[in-house]
């Protein structure tokens, strides 16, 4: 249960790297933003229409979202996207009309004398206007493809959007907007405007559902090709890290205070729901003492890179002085202060598979107790390498559930060993 | 009225309106790409590979500033705004009074067929973003957009749905582009009502003739068995229709260039393609763009140039200079035209061009051949040229045009007269005077 303990806070640290590392990442690349640029323009593909979901990102409201001219906004709110899409199908459905005199393109007809809302829609999804004038804003109509209520009193940003769907060519996705517009006639014939809103609202919110989940499948495929460069970089063996643990009681008896210092911040962490699980995990971490050793070891190069990566990608992403960066730096600096515990991450020539590489006897700074585990596996051989590989890619593997799901881990293994008897007296398991 | 300055090429597309598969054109796998585009349009990447371009060694001054031209092209390629990026061209012409820019829409959707992805149609939302920028008031003036236009759009009716559509003065497209490279021939029956009402109308069409460009990505059996060539109706009688019937069936032979789409993607660019289009249609106002590039300018006069020849990519059945084709059509047609966008990034084949243009050819009806030549620059493609940016290719353009009178035609009144069409009539005579233009003798009415 000990090992188990000790391992569980080392996947815990780890994958918090590995978190921080792909947040920092996916802010760079703006993958979120990617991610819902592509996913509303598939909502608008049709493979024939114009794509309204393209044309949103040339609307004011959501233009004035972006950082520059190469960004897109991360996040967009239904309110918003509602708003944006009424105004771009409504401009879409907009005629103009040259004037010759002044050269200049004039919606038409103009906006104070347009309370003639009144375009009969042919069969064939043509408008035609009505010939007939009318000088109210609200005003039953009677197109003939969409089945309105006579009695339905429509204001003119309703009547452009009729106007813009109709002149969409026949696709699945114009009538999924024209039953939209039929839904929202029928059920409210005062505003039918604002049941329009509510139905685009609950489709839009719907769709960014499935986002959420399409956003962590695939994040977790990220997860695990990070965990891979991370077990890589650092050279974590998962095995051999559990066949270390398991074989030094001294090491134990060091991480075990801090895996339940760490498990009890969390816990406190857990009821505050203002913080999302990312920020506990990286809060915890923050907030445990983690004692460091620096007569043990030297701290670890490789991490230290990796550290310095993530720092630059912050700075990059001028982020450097927020908060949120900050604390995932000190989240990170506490693994370096695990390290120096000796724990057997890292490249050093006393490790596999650098040890691989030498000749053994050259290894002058082997302690002449060296127990037989250790001994064998810093030679080569094929269950040597069978055993790395394998290591490596359950690092890999287990680094890609995310930090939140190592912290509740570690909290149930903690409760677990608490509510257990405590063994009175490690045995040695080396010889 | 004098015409105000134009350039008569440019393009505002960005990423977002070509097919995601776009960048093999440039890095052949699909994967590499994706992280190439996702990369190189951070600016935090370009800048530190442009940092590290400072300190190392490893390039010549020459490949560095290549290589800054290739991120500057990726930085206005994958800007999220066609506005943005218009207005971008439009500062660079601020000092031309009343200037207009032709804004190329291009129809990027069909370069492979049988890629399930090109199944996402983007071109209208290229073309309505488009639309959107002409109603603004701001650039109104200043934007002329054509239409692009491919015959293989389906769904809709390619005349009276989509081009009748745009182009009238309530839309304010005034002009059709068409790109054959994308996988074409020019003499495609789809094209033909387009062709007529075009020809009645005197509106203006575009199009793409250099070897060089992009091109269908997929490959040539999946055209060479679809009946796509549209060659049936090419009468072997005819020696026009019969070069281009040879020009194929040499090709069908030659397998190993069968992977090389930008070579054998030349067939349907080719200028002997627009002789059997102005057979049929011999009013057809249409400019052969970029006057066949600056490669076969040079090869024009690779004999009496001391440099040396080089060996050609192109097998032999397919080495005919496309310029002086170019140069042949001009003076056999009263309507065709060509243009120096791009090619007028390079000094030495602008200097032939400039140097036969000042010896006065004229066409078979009298009327010199500089009348329908134009000023175009081919906005942002050519970022990845040395002298690629806008500022310099004006700067470029006046260094070789020095006579301001040859300058004026071909920046001021060839495109004018490209332009007017039955939809956009000229603007009655006024007595007002011109604007003055930086180049002189701009104001002067022929």
């Amino acid at each position: 249960m000990s090992t188990i303990l000790c391992m569980v806070l080392i996947f815990a640290l780890l994958s918090l790297l590995v978190s921080t590392l792909t947040e920092a990442l996916n802010s760079y690349f703006q993958e979120r933003s990617q991610l819902l640029y592509r996913t509303l323009s598939k909502l608008f593909e049709d493979g024939l229409n114009v794509n309204f979901g393209q044309m949103l990102y040339s609307h004011p409201m959501i233009d004035n979202l972006k950082k520059d001219t190469q960004s897109l906004p991360q996040y967009i709110s239904d309110a918003t996207f509602v708003s944006a899409l009424i105004d771009v199908v409504a401009n879409y459905g907009r005629t103009y009309t040259f004037d010759p005199k002044t050269k200049k393109m004039l919606p038409q007809p103009p906006l104070e004398a347009i309370p003639k809302p009144n375009p009969v829609a042919k069969t064939d999804g043509t408008v035609v206007k009505d010939a007939t004038p009318a000088d109210t804003t609200e005003q039953p109509i009677q197109p003939q493809v969409l089945t309105l209520p006579t009695e339905l009193k429509v204001n003119v940003t309703f009547q452009r959007f009729i106007e813009g769907v109709l002149k969409m060519e026949h696709t699945p996705l114009k009538l999924l907007l024209m039953n939209m517009i039929e839904k929202a006639a029928a059920s409210n014939k005062e505003n039918p405007l604002l049941q329009l809103q509510k139905e685009l609202q609950v489709w839009y919110n719907n769709q960014m559902e499935r986002i959420g989940g399409w956003y962590k499948n695939w994040i977790r495929t990220r997860l695990f090709y990070i965990g891979l460069l991370v077990a890589l970089v650092l050279n974590i063996d998962s095995i051999h890290l559990f066949q270390t643990l398991y074989r030094s009681p001294d090491l134990r008896a060091k991480l075990e205070p801090i895996a339940m210092q760490l498990a009890d911040n969390y816990g406190k962490l857990k009821s505050d729901t203002t913080l999302t699980n990312e920020q506990r995990t990286m809060q915890a971490a923050v907030l445990t003492n983690f004692i460091k050793d620096s007569t043990a070891y030297k701290n670890d190069t490789a991490l230290q890179k990796v550290r310095d990566f993530i720092l630059q990608l912050d700075s990059a992403h001028a982020r450097r002085d927020t908060a949120a960066a900050k604390n995932r730096l000190t989240a990170t600096e506490q693994l370096d202060n695990l390290v120096s515990l000796g724990i057997p991450i890292g490249w050093r020539k006393d490790r596999a598979p650098y040890s691989w590489t030498l000749n053994y006897d050259s290894l002058v700074n082997l302690p002449s107790t060296v127990p037989g585990y250790f001994t064998t596996h810093l030679k080569f051989n094929g269950w040597n390498l069978f055993y790395y590989v394998a290591g490596i890619l359950i690092t890999a593997f287990s680094l890609s559930a995310g930090a939140p799901f190592w912290f509740d881990m570690l909290l149930k293994v903690v409760n677990l060993r608490r509510a257990g008897a405590k063994p009175a007296e490690t045995k040695t398991k080396e010889s | 009225m004098s015409a105000p300055f134009t350039n008569a090429h440019a393009h505002i597309f960005t990423s977002n309106h070509a097919p995601d598969y776009f960048l093999e054109t440039v890095i052949g796998n699909d994967t590499l790409a994706r992280w190439a585009k996702k990369l190189l349009q951070k600016d935090g990447t370009r800048w530190a590979i442009k940092g590290v371009l400072k300190f190392v060694g490893l390039f010549s001054a020459k490949k560095k500033q290549i290589i800054n031209r290739y991120l500057e092209f990726i930085k206005i390629g994958t800007s999220v705004n066609q506005a943005k990026i218009f207005e971008n061209i439009s500062r660079s012409y601020a000092q031309f009074p009343g200037h207009r820019i032709i804004v190329l829409t291009q129809v990027l959707d069909y370069l492979d067929l049988q890629d399930t992805k090109s199944q996402h149609i983007r071109i209208r939302s290229q073309v309505e973003e488009v639309a959107n920028i002409k109603k603004n008031a701001l650039y109104q003036n200043h934007i002329n957009p054509f239409l692009g236009v491919d015959p293989r759009q389906t769904g809709f009716n390619l005349l009276t749905d989509w081009v009748q559509k745009y182009l009238s003065p309530d839309e304010g497209f005034c002009g059709i582009k068409i790109y054959p490279a994308a996988g074409f021939f020019p003499f495609d029956k789809r094209m033909y009502p387009i062709y007529k009402w075009a020809e009645e109308n005197d509106v203006p069409i575009m199009t793409h003739a250099t070897r060089s460009g992009s091109f269908y990505l997929g490959s040539f059996e999946s055209i060479l068995n679809t009946g796509i060539l549209a060659l049936t109706d090419l009468d072997p009688q005819n020696v026009t229709h019969a070069r281009i019937l040879e020009r194929v069936k040499l090709l069908v032979a030659e397998k190993s260039i069968h992977k090389k789409n930008e070579i054998w993607c030349n067939i349907f660019g080719h200028p002997d393609n627009y002789e059997v289009v102005l057979k049929d249609f011999p009013k057809l106002k249409i400019c052969l763009a970029h006057l066949g590039g600056a490669d076969e300018v040079i090869r024009s006069e690779e004999d009496k140039l001391s440099s040396t020849k080089k060996k050609s990519k192109f097998p032999t059945f397919l080495q005919d200079n496309w310029y002086t084709q170019i140069l042949e059509l001009m003076k056999k047609h009263p309507n065709v035209y060509s243009d120096i966008s791009y090619t007028l990034s390079d000094d030495i084949a602008m200097k032939i061009i400039v140097d036969y243009f000042t010896t006065n050819p004229v066409d078979q009806f009298e009327v010199p051949l500089i009348q329908k030549l134009m000023y175009g620059t081919d906005f942002y493609l050519t970022q990845v040229e040395v002298k690629g940016d806008e500022i310099n290719l004006q700067q470029s353009f006046l260094k070789c045009f020095t006579d301001p009178q040859m300058a004026k035609i071909v920046a001021y009144d060839s495109p004018n007269k490209y332009l007017v069409s039955k939809i956009f009539p000229p603007d009655p005579p006024q007595e007002a005077p011109a604007a003055k233009a930086s180049i002189p003798g701009g104001d002067t009415n022929p």
